[in-house]
């Protein structure tokens, strides 16, 4: 009890002196005080330019529901072109039988799927309808800062879709826009190889929808946030994809007929955990006769830059090259014994290869494999496979039971176009099947 | 924020007699330093003088269904905190000289044992519930006494503002009071959307918590647009922000008020009825299709016939029927509407009067 008068008395003395620095301060610097609050003023310029980007890109946006069968699932997506077509995130329409998209005002068009990337969590739609659509154009992901300011158009927890004050009462079709600041960019997450990290409010719905620049322009995909104790709601931790990322695979999306593209890696390339203090990314393993052989690295060499980023650890290694589809040439900045090199390598698809097919025993005269079924918009099911159907043939080898089947699906890799021989009710038929990566 | 964001600074004008001669402890004597104006803190304390604080004390508050929580509610006993209610005292704004707060209806849902209003100035007083408009999430209470807390000749109400914003993006800030009498407590955001709840609400992004809802929302001219509330509606658990809030418009509190002050609950408006039967149409765009038309129903007397099909109405394309059931929604029984309906080749403008929604039998 003793010390506390004194200890009362030095938070007294503090405070006051604390209140004489403010009195001090304001004494001396009026007018820089007056000038850093002007903050109302500043607001109202900023405001302007919200309320006209908002009004611009709106009618690009559009509410997204997959049937699924047993409900929907919901989401968010825009236009990029007057004839329709639409980006979403993957994981709003995967496993969709149908997919509707609903304008802001509440118009609606039938959609197709034009091609999915579920490794970067993107898909291609079109719009069913005649009629120039109002669309939004990507920007230049990489020019984008950390504390820069950047709006999200998205339906979280289905406000705009669903009226959530009275049930059964009508919906009005209004997306919702949060603002914030980009808080970091080239984050690595699980399959957010590259995102752009935002302190907006996203939420479950804002899946799909775009980050868009105050200048009006589409830098990323939101359809990420961190969350814990299964809250599900919005922390301020939320990720992009990145719009560079998606311009990359649009030609693969858009010839993927409803299929999906694949990334890409550089076969048989090890690298380390991280780099040393100066030196890059080291290379710590090159298998023989790989393509990353053939492209000429070597055990030893220091990975500098990837694709003109500088990489520094495996995850970011890892994560630029998550943004680039199989088949494209990235170029590798390397330092070898003092000496700097860049050497070009064509990505090949990684992961195992996809048919799509879900074996079952059938009873037949004819030897083969029995399609229990197929599995939705697999290569299988763009292919033509059909439930019943009995598996013979597999590029020209005779398949009698499912382990030969996977030991030659093993043989191939993500992309590689194969001929099946099949038996159908009785009847033989042949199909050319493209196929996919998992 | 290196101003202090208190009602201690120098009030406008009025409201400073105002509070000086009402309360006990005038705001003006404990003046530290100025609000600059043009300032954000100038925003929050021209509210000061109407925003107060309320202490409910409840024996039991409402049950969330265990299906709307994490894990079904299955979580340790220490963990059940986290669905419950906080203690501790929630926002509210002074309406009527009188003494009648409005604030969010979730505040005050529960079994209530008593409710504490602490007035800008410190002082505290006990307080009842008026009436409650559960469409809107509004509650009226009134501060026990039957003088009034302000002179007639020295109120103001608060600084309404004329309508709610338009459009989305307008800057939009959030103000609640803390247990502690004097801190403000201001949150920023922007109109997320418009014209939610069938345009009674707007929705906001501005930090909502425990606290500052049932607060009012107001704009950069320190108007109050509307007021903050259905925490519950988008997920059924107090406690953080989602950026996902809604405020009760200026312009629906403006309708809802008087019947509340009058002490009577504000019971969901009856439904608007035009009196079409109509599809969800596969196309989906090209307006609602009338496939019947309920005799002696307002449609009937316009002069709709079926076959017709209703693509504008008061002003507005009718894209589908979803859209029009939204436009119908949007209006009220006894409102004369006008729409275009398309017959064969012809467009032809009608106009009615909307009835009551016929009771299900």
């Amino acid at each position: 009890m003793k010390y506390m008068p004194r200890r009362e008395s030095q938070r007294l003395q503090l405070t006051a002196s604390a209140l004489l620095a403010l009195l001090v301060s304001l004494s001396f610097v009026p007018r820089v005080f007056a000038e850093t609050f002007e903050q109302v003023s500043a607001l109202r310029a900023l405001e302007k330019r919200i309320k006209s980007v908002v009004a611009g890109c709106k009618p690009a946006f559009v509410f997204i529901k997959g049937d699924q069968g047993a409900g929907y699932s919901s989401g968010s997506g825009f236009c990029i072109s007057p004839d329709g077509y639409v980006l979403t995130n993957d994981h709003v329409i995967a496993g969709a039988r149908s997919v509707v998209a609903y304008m802001t005002g509440g118009r609606y068009f039938k959609t197709v799927v034009v091609g999915r990337d579920p490794g970067g969590d993107v898909a291609l739609l079109k719009l069913e309808g005649k009629g120039k659509f109002p669309f939004l154009k990507l920007g230049d992901s990489q020019a984008v800062r950390p504390g820069q300011r950047v709006l999200a158009l998205g339906d979280p927890f289905l406000t705009g879709s669903e009226n959530v004050f009275v049930p059964g009462a009508p919906a009005n079709f209004e997306p919702a826009v949060s603002m914030g600041i980009v808080s970091a960019v080239h984050r690595y997450s699980e399959t957010y190889n590259d995102a752009i990290q935002v302190d907006l409010a996203v939420n479950r719905g804002n899946s799909g929808g775009p980050l868009i620049t105050l200048d009006g322009k589409v830098v990323g995909i939101n359809g990420k946030i961190e969350t814990r104790f299964a809250l599900g709601i919005n922390t301020g931790v939320g990720y992009a994809v990145p719009s560079n990322q998606i311009s990359r695979f649009m030609t693969h999306l858009e010839a993927a007929e409803g299929g999906a593209v694949l990334h890409g890696k550089i076969e048989g390339l090890e690298v380390g955990e991280r780099a040393d203090e100066k030196a890059g990314l080291p290379v710590v393993g090159v298998r023989q006769g790989s393509p990353a052989a053939a492209s000429g690295f070597k055990a030893g060499d220091l990975l500098e830059r990837l694709g003109g980023l500088p990489v520094r650890t495996r995850s970011r290694y890892k994560g630029i090259l998550g943004t680039y589809p199989a088949g494209d040439t990235v170029a590798a900045e390397i330092l070898r014994a003092g000496e700097k090199l860049t050497l070009k390598t064509v990505l090949v698809a990684g992961g195992k290869a996809h048919l799509g097919v879900i074996p079952r025993a059938i009873e037949s005269d004819v030897a083969g494999v029995g399609v229990g079924s197929v599995v939705r918009s697999s290569p299988a099911q763009r292919a033509g496979i059909k439930e019943g159907d009995i598996v013979t043939m597999f590029d020209g080898q005779p398949i009698t039971s499912t382990t030969e089947l996977k030991s030659a699906m093993n043989q191939r890799r993500p992309g590689d176009t194969v001929v099946l021989k099949l038996s159908r009710a009785g009847e033989a038929l042949e199909l050319k099947v493209t196929l996919g990566g998992k | 924020m290196a101003a202090p964001m208190s009602s201690t600074g120098p009030c406008r004008r009025g409201l400073s007699v105002l509070l000086a001669l009402s309360f006990s402890i005038p705001l003006s004597s404990s003046s530290s330093a100025a609000v600059e104006s043009g300032t954000l803190s100038a925003i929050a304390d021209g509210l000061s003088a109407w925003v107060v604080t309320i202490k409910v004390d409840r024996s039991k508050d409402i049950e969330i269904p265990r299906s709307r929580l994490p894990f079904n509610g299955r979580v340790s006993p220490e963990s059940q905190g986290y669905f419950k209610r906080p203690k501790g005292s929630v926002t509210g704004l002074l309406v009527d000289r009188r003494g009648y707060i409005l604030t969010s209806n979730y505040n005050l849902l529960g079994t209530i044992r008593s409710i504490a209003v602490r007035l800008p100035s410190g002082e505290e007083r006990k307080a009842t519930v008026v009436a409650r408009s559960q469409l809107d999430d509004l509650a009226l209470i009134k501060v026990e006494g039957d003088a009034g807390l302000v002179e007639k000749k020295d109120w103001r109400d608060p600084p309404w503002a004329e309508t709610s914003p338009s459009a989305a993006g307008s800057f939009v800030f959030a103000i609640g009071r803390g247990s502690e009498p004097g801190r403000l407590n201001l949150t920023e955001g922007i109109i997320s959307a418009v014209g939610r709840n069938s345009n009674r609400a707007v929705q906001t992004d501005a930090k909502l918590n425990y606290g500052n809802v049932g607060g009012p929302l107001v704009d950069l001219d320190g108007k109050v647009v509307g007021l903050s509330g259905f925490v519950g509606h988008t997920y059924n658990q107090w406690g953080l922000n989602s950026g996902i809030g809604f405020a009760t418009t200026v312009e629906t509190i403006r309708t809802v008020l008087p019947r509340l002050l009058a002490g009577k609950d504000f019971e969901l408006p009856p439904r608007p009825f035009l009196g079409i039967q109509s599809e969800p149409a596969s196309s989906g765009n090209d307006g609602a299709p009338v496939v019947e038309v309920v005799p002696e129903s307002s449609a009937a007397a316009a002069g709709v016939k079926s076959k017709d099909v209703i693509i504008r109405f008061n002003g507005e394309d009718v894209p589908n029927f979803n859209r029009l059931k939204f436009l119908i929604f949007s209006c009220k029984v006894g409102d004369k509407v006008e729409f275009v309906v398309r017959r064969g080749e012809e467009k032809i403008a009608l106009s009615g009067v909307l009835g009551k929604f016929p009771e299900r039998r």
